[in-house]
């Protein structure tokens, strides 16, 4: 797009003439409150064509106050758009321009998430094969890669980049699916078991790498809407443990091996319990799953004292390997992860040392 | 808060109401625009709104200091300590992390076993940008091009929620004298305000946003798998994302000045029809361009100190533009580039003849600029120096392999951009002349439509503007 023209750099830019000369361009000028009805027509205008996909948007947020008052706008504006029958109009524009209206509004932007490999998930799924008590994974070679995916929340996202980075391209081949803002906690934001049923029917991983968790501090929510298990009741540990399970498995009984890379050590104390707590649910699963290993990444880059610290020391070198949100990783320490995630499988699977460089 | 964000528009409406209404009356006008400023600010993070309030205290104090001397040998030191001064915090924030990290390493090499304590500190949103400013009043002010402002003028001009986040660098004699300007309400350029704004949303949301992770994201991530020529596409396609991210950002930004009757410079002016790299940086980021020619480039001695003086004021001029882009020795080196290329430039034009203008030559050197410009962009978007040689050498090294991220749309969408860098303005002028003769409930439905239709086209959520976090 050319730049937009305004007023050419000089030293000094005039402020507008108070007597009201027509803009450049010949463009006519409004009275401001004639502008704020432009503004507001524009506006609402806006938000009736596009409140069904706000409203969506909305109602994947975390449950409060936010919530509540953006459906409480939003929910009128919505009705209204289908009783004019606008949503069809809107629709088939958002069709005509390649997005699906009706789409789940988690995962849809992220940094790099590949597409969901085409496949129907549902319709005619592989036999689960039995689980293998082996832990040897194939060895690959050029010509039959090893298949390796990338699943989880924004962790995932950084992790996948550098997981793909990590492995030798020659002899692999990696599907990032890491998506931003989403968990096991909301299935209506993003349901991960179907979109893992879906990777595994199509892509068919020898190796799935999951790291995922930051967002679960919150109610567990099926596909549906509906709060299955409210945060912050005693049941919760038991069925997050227990929708952690179901995932790992529907991977594992596919003939899978799983690494599970474990929440990392955050600067925020106050979400360091449910941190552990869920780093604890994650090994205990990985102890009774075969085929699955867990990864500890907190006491890996916390500090001697267990305290958390941005830098990792290898030896006298010194590097930065985290964001400065305190949560996520640079590249230089999602390479880190990428590493000791190879190495568990190298240990516990016996993965060819050579997939990595 | 971002621009493309509901709680901005929200937080608009409210401001322009306040603000016409206000208009009026000077001080109360003047209040509500810094409270609506530093509202916008703490947004982001209400623990740095007294950082800006810190760097605004000390630019005003600097000023004032600087014109209460009355020797020149004490102006210049006073101006140096308050140039010094506002420095500290954007010093502090910005560099702490990089310097510690590289003396703690270069020590350790060395067998020193230096430990500065390792801290990792959340850079302020926009802080360089208004640092800067801060410091060109300081020095405007000594070199007796301004007058220092009042208290509230100085602390309205740092602040002022426009340009607060990302530019433009707008100078104090830019925007300081149109505060005590009564703007016309009779008379607001709405269309040239919304065709910036929808301009630039279309750029920030749809084209950067589809560039950025169909091409750019998966090549930059890992260049070893993928072929030489999605590299290359790859490179161009981010020249295009970061002018489309940013040109767009500053555009919303002037924009909304406009519609608040403020006029912003310009920040772009076509910079891949530039000629040769001289001419991009006269039309890409202008505003810092030129901030480092008034404010680093002539104080260091410009061209007025011999030729090998010349060429070492200009490298140093772009490795410290460099490094204003980030602490990392990729922008340390982004810089470097561009000071050895301004270098040649400059030694080009004092010891060749000028050659003839052909058309085969004009756009012989857009074409070598552009790409000269883009090899620029992969030091400026790798990770690191060794993804940065990664990249180039994939280059030389990966042709004749498959290229599946390649589409026509890709390729549309960087060549329709390149295009339109061609384009001239009349078209856009008569459509703007058009448009703004619509009746205003006509005008708002057309612009709710195109607002749906970049809401349709672009993914959801923004992400952050690249400029963000410089």
């Amino acid at each position: 797009m050319t730049d937009l023209p305004t007023t050419p750099p000089s030293p000094a830019v005039p402020a507008p003439a108070r007597t009201g000369t027509p803009a450049p361009g010949g463009r006519a000028t409004m009275p401001a409150g004639k502008v704020l009805v432009v503004m507001l027509v524009c506006l609402l205008g806006w938000g009736l064509i596009y409140a069904p996909s706000l409203k969506r948007s909305s109602e994947a947020q975390p449950l409060g106050t936010r919530r509540t008052v953006s459906l409480w706008l939003l929910s009128p504006l919505a009705t209204i758009s289908n009783v004019l029958q606008l949503t069809k109009v809107t629709d088939g524009i958002s069709r005509a321009l390649g997005k699906d209206p009706n789409a789940a509004p988690g995962g849809a932007f992220a940094p790099d998430p590949d597409p969901l490999p085409t496949g129907t998930g549902t319709g005619s799924p592989k036999p689960p094969k039995p689980p293998v008590k082996t832990d040897k994974i194939r060895t690959p070679s050029p010509a039959d890669k090893l298949r390796v995916a990338v699943v989880g929340d924004s962790l995932a996202s950084g992790l996948g980049v550098f997981m793909e980075r990590v492995l030798r391209p020659t002899v692999t081949r990696v599907t990032k699916q890491g998506r931003i803002s989403t968990g096991l906690a909301r299935q209506d934001y993003f349901d991960w078991p179907a979109a893992l049923r879906q990777i595994m029917d199509s892509y068919d991983p020898d190796l799935v790498v999951v790291m995922t968790g930051v967002n679960d501090n919150q109610a567990l929510l099926s596909p549906g809407g509906d709060v299955e298990t409210p945060i912050g009741t005693f049941e919760w540990p038991r069925a997050y443990e227990q929708r952690v399970e179901d995932f790992a498995r529907i991977a594992v009984d596919r003939g899978a091996h799983v690494v599970w890379v474990g929440m990392p050590i955050v600067s925020d104390r106050d979400r360091w319990p449910l941190f552990q707590r869920q780093n604890e649910i994650f090994e205990r699963v990985a102890e009774r799953t075969p085929n699955m290993e867990y990864v500890d990444v907190w006491d890996r880059f916390a500090q001697p004292d267990g305290g958390y610290s941005a830098y990792f020391r290898d030896g006298g070198k010194v590097e930065l390997i985290r964001e400065s949100d305190g949560i996520h990783f640079n590249g230089t320490g999602y390479e880190l992860v990428a590493r000791a995630a190879i190495q568990a499988a190298v240990d516990e699977f016996q993965l060819s040392t050579k997939v990595a460089q | 808060m971002l621009f493309p964000t509901i709680d901005f528009a929200v937080f608009f409406a409210v401001v322009f109401l306040g603000h016409w209404l206000l208009n009026p009356k000077p001080l109360p006008w003047k209040l509500f625009m810094i409270g609506a400023s530093y509202f916008f600010y703490a947004w982001w993070n209400p623990n740095f709104v007294w950082l800006l309030a810190g760097v605004s205290l000390l630019s005003q104090l600097g000023a004032l200091a600087v014109r209460r001397q009355t020797e020149e040998r004490a102006r210049r030191w006073t101006m140096g300590i308050a140039v010094a001064l506002t420095l500290a915090p954007l010093v502090y924030f910005k560099y702490y992390g990089f310097f510690s990290v590289n003396v703690t390493n270069a020590s350790s090499s060395l067998g020193l076993h230096l430990s500065p304590p390792l801290i990792q500190l959340t850079l302020p949103v926009g802080i360089s940008f208004f640092t800067f400013m801060g410091v060109a009043y300081i020095v405007d002010v000594y070199r007796r091009q301004f007058e220092p402002a009042s208290w509230i003028d100085a602390f309205l001009y740092l602040s002022f929620f426009p340009h607060l986040v990302a530019g433009p660098i707008v100078r104090p004699d830019e925007l300081i004298p149109q505060l005590d300007v009564r703007r016309d309400p009779r008379h607001v350029d709405v269309v040239g305000a919304s065709y910036l704004i929808f301009g630039g949303l279309f750029k920030k949301v749809v084209v950067s946003s589809y560039l950025a992770t169909t091409i750019v994201d998966p090549v930059f991530a890992d260049p070893a798998r993928h072929s030489a020529l999605e590299v290359l596409v790859g490179v161009w396609a981010y020249a295009i994302v970061i002018y489309a991210d940013f040109s767009g950002y500053t555009d919303i930004a002037i924009g909304i000045a406009k519609l608040l009757g403020f006029q912003f410079p310009q920040n772009f002016d076509r910079p891949y029809s530039a000629r040769s790299l001289q001419d991009f940086w006269r039309r890409w980021h202008i505003t810092l361009s030129r901030y480092l020619r008034d404010y680093l480039y002539i104080p260091l001695g410009g061209s007025k100190k011999g030729e090998i003086r010349t060429y070492v004021n200009l490298f140093l001029t772009m490795v410290l533009g460099g490094l204003w882009h980030g602490a990392a020795w990729t922008f340390v080196l982004w810089g470097a580039y561009y000071g050895v290329g301004q270098s040649i430039g400059a030694w080009k034009r004092k010891h060749l003849p000028p050659p003839d203008e052909t058309p085969a030559r004009l756009w012989g050197q857009r074409i070598v600029t552009f790409n000269l410009v883009c090899l620029g962009w992969i030091f400026f978007r790798s990770d690191s120096v060794a993804s940065a040689l990664a990249m180039i050498g994939r280059l030389f090294t990966g042709w004749g392999q498959p290229s599946p991220l390649l589409n026509p749309l890709v390729l549309f969408t960087i060549f329709g951009m390149l295009a339109l860098q061609y384009l001239p303005h009349r078209p856009a002028t008569l459509l703007q002349e058009r448009v703004s003769h619509l009746h205003p409930v006509v005008m708002g439905l057309v612009f709710g439509g195109a607002l749906f239709i970049i809401s349709t086209m672009g993914p959801q959520g923004v992400a952050p503007f690249i400029y963000f976090q410089f």
